[in-house]
């Protein structure tokens, strides 16, 4: 079972650290060019309608 | 934001390390080597020169997708109870077998221990002949293929109940049925190996 | 915003790529036709084993296996491949270069699974689940995939934009992720390095990882994608998804394991297969989660969109198979269900209710894009929902029920074998009526594909809707 508390620790450090660079991107303001960066998609199309297909 | 290199490397990293649990740590731990049992033998014992064949035929025929070869510990299914082994299967039973032959499903019965249980070789020829004449609404499809379809008198014909051919037609089984059986047959486990399932 | 500049950028990112593109999406379909077919006789020979029992290479052993082989390396391979090679220019705004080269490679692609299915069908299969072909063609396969991968990370170096949209985080993390997975396992495999249950546990960490890190990957970044173009409207939470993205890469590598609980392997591995299993709730929930809070508001295009209907159909069924699977994983659930037909339920809920309806979202997205033709008849589209939808409900609730049921039948050894195998019956029959539905789902399917692909010259038509619009626009 050794390697099973080595592997969950493990996992769960990474998670941790994982978790706290995204606190700290939200912090740091990355928030916000995140959010711009989910409408980057939109450059090729206009937005205000649905397309078909 | 986040390079390209970041997230390349991010994800080499995290399949690294299962890579590493999965396939590098069981690579290197777990063993690899047949064990001495008590009365001087070694096991898992080598399949002979047949079961080997036969082996080929369980493999290349898809027997595992739907017989496991794995039996449970007690406690968990009920694979003692039904007969189909006497100890929870070891990673000592499948020493040296390329692939082993663990399967997913149980549309058949376990086979880790069948030679135990059924060490009868016409039994198993009639059942991969026609599953029904010994096992009556299975879903197992005959192997019929697996004989020859002679004229009677014919050396080595199985011995079938009467209407399971047509009158004068005598059923003989190839080589690759005769080495199936001897695989079956083969498929046994040894009752006093110890070794824990954990490392 | 889509100015003259764009205009041109777009004509010329789709004139890279269309070909490479058409060949992959075209060949999937093929695959899938096929694919179909084999199921269908798997499926009528388990529960009537007369069935074609004289023909050797169409023996269950073999055409389940080619089924699952023609299906995953044929259809959802070329699919998620096809429709990935779409994706990366547009995000990047880079060309693809090599289209050729790519045309050529779909076409070494089909070879090497026609090859793969047929090696199965005359008995030279591995007998390893998911990796049933022959080493040789294992590795040809490695190549060209390695080829196309090389093809979207030269895209994502070569990129126009400064920011890398999430879509573009599971594609490129699947360019690596596959490799690493396909290679080591087969080598480890067939390649005589491993032996013994270390190969149980290779085969499994490979078999559910192609399923987490490669089809999931490329349907969750379809979904990101294809969900706020079709509603114009962005990810409600951008920020989640990329946490999403991190604890999918994190926990879905440990989670295969869990296919051996109760198994002759070491029992930390199975425990770390389990917790890891658990974990996953975390993404799954990120993705239901931002789906249903982008979707709000917009439940009603589901009516007229096909690609959405389809696309949401896939979320909400990752949804359901991942909690399940999490669930399924646990000990006490896994003793009663883990040899049985309910795995079979699960894996094709994963398979079909979830990648392969995003799959076909993403085609009634891409192909009128790529062709500049329309779909030829909403009435095939809405055949090819209805027939899949249901077809898959029946195929789930059936061998959900039938599973669980043989499953506790098998835990009480009073009860004989043959009675088990007797009582899975009515549930094996209603799968292969599912079949049917599937079967002429994908035939709707394959029909319209051909008439977006093969049909006359381009006509500048509105998109191909079912039903009006509310509101009464486009």
């Amino acid at each position: 079972m050794l390697y099973a508390y080595l592997i969950v620790t493990a996992m769960a450090i990474f998670a941790s650290v994982a978790a706290g660079t995204f606190a700290w991107s939200v912090v740091a303001g990355q928030f916000r060019e995140l959010d711009a960066g989910a409408r980057s998609i939109f450059w090729d199309e206009p937005t205000d309608e649905v397309h078909g297909g | 934001m986040i390079e390209p290199r970041t997230l390349l490397l991010g994800a080499l990293a995290t399949v690294s390390f299962s890579l590493t649990g999965y396939v590098l740590i069981p690579a290197l731990g777990i063993e690899t080597e047949p064990t001495t049992l008590a009365d001087g033998s070694a096991y898992p014992e080598a399949l002979g020169e047949s079961a080997r064949r036969g082996r080929e035929a369980y493999r290349d025929l898809g027997c595992m997708y739907c017989h496991s070869q794995q039996v449970r510990p007690v406690g968990f299914g009920a694979d003692q109870e039904r007969g189909w082994g006497r100890r929870g299967s070891l990673p000592i039973d499948y020493v040296g077998q390329s692939p082993p032959l663990l399967g997913t499903m149980r549309t058949g019965p376990d086979l880790a221990d069948v030679g135990s249980r059924q060490p009868s070789d016409t039994w198993h020829l009639v059942h991969l002949y026609d599953p029904q004449l010994t096992s009556a609404g299975s879903n197992m499809p005959p192997f019929r293929f697996l004989f020859d379809h002679v004229p009677e008198p014919a050396e080595g014909a199985l011995t079938l109940p009467e209407g399971a051919t047509p009158a004068g037609v005598a059923v003989v089984p190839t080589e690759r049925a005769l080495d199936l059986v001897a695989y079956l047959k083969a498929l046994k486990q040894a009752p006093d190996v110890t070794g824990g399932s954990d490392e | 915003m889509a100015d003259a500049h764009h205009a041109q950028l777009l004509a010329r990112l789709d004139a890279s790529c269309r070909r490479p593109v058409l060949t992959f999406l075209v060949s999937a379909v093929a695959w899938l036709l096929l694919g179909s077919l084999l199921a269908l006789i798997a499926s009528i020979k388990l529960h009537s084993p007369e069935f074609m029992a004289d023909a050797e290479w169409l023996t269950f052993g073999r055409v389940r296996a080619a089924h699952l082989n023609a299906v995953a390396y044929g259809w959802a391979a070329m699919a998620a491949l096809g429709v990935l090679l779409w994706l990366v220019p547009r995000l990047t705004r880079a060309p693809l270069r090599g289209p050729t080269w790519l045309v050529g490679v779909g076409w070494v692609w089909n070879a090497l699974v026609t090859l793969g299915v047929s090696a199965i069908l005359a008995g030279y299969s591995t007998s390893v689940e998911w990796l049933e072909f022959p080493l040789p063609i294992a590795l040809c396969l490695a190549v060209c995939f390695a080829a196309v991968a090389i093809a979207a990370i030269d895209m994502l170096v070569r990129r126009q934009v400064e920011h890398i949209y999430v879509s573009l985080w599971y594609l490129t993390a699947v360019m690596v992720w596959f490799p690493v997975l396909y290679l080591t396992a087969n080598i480890g495999l067939h390649g005589g390095v491993l032996t013994g249950v270390a190969q149980s546990m290779t085969n499994w960490w490979f078999a559910h990882n192609v399923l987490g890190l490669f089809v999931t990957p490329i349907a969750l970044g379809t979904l990101y994608y294809v969900l706020p173009k079709v509603i114009g409207r962005p990810i409600h939470s951008y920020y989640l998804s990329l946490v999403g993205f991190w604890a999918l890469a994190l926990f879905y590598n440990w989670a295969g394991l869990h296919h051996l609980v109760g198994g002759p392997v070491p029992m930390w591995a199975v425990t770390v297969g389990i917790v890891a299993s658990m974990m996953m709730l975390i993404p799954v929930a990120t993705v239901a989660y931002n789906q249903h809070m982008t979707m709000r508001g917009h439940f009603h295009l589901l009516r007229t969109s096909p690609a959405l209907r389809f696309v949401v159909f896939g979320g909400m069924s990752y949804f359901v198979v991942s909690v399940q699977g999490s669930f399924e994983a646990l000990r006490g659930m896994s003793e009663v269900v883990h040899f049985t037909q309910y795995t079979v339920g699960h894996a094709h809920l994963g398979m079909y209710g979830f990648f392969s309806m995003i799959m076909f979202g993403a085609y009634y997205f891409v192909l009128p894009r790529l062709t500049g033709r329309e779909w030829p008849s909403p009435a095939l589209i809405q055949v090819h929902f209805w027939c899949s939808a249901i077809g898959i409900g029946v195929y789930f609730v059936a061998l959900t029920i039938g599973g669980i049921q043989q499953g506790l039948l098998l835990a009480d050894a009073s009860v004989p074998f043959l009675e088990v195998v007797q009582a899975t019956m009515p549930w094996l029959q209603a799968r292969s009526i599912s079949g049917l539905a599937l079967t002429v789902a994908h035939l709707a399917f394959a029909a319209g594909v051909a008439g977006t692909v093969f049909g006359g010259p381009s006509q500048d038509r509105a998109p191909t809707l079912l039903g009006q619009p509310a509101g009464g626009g486009a």
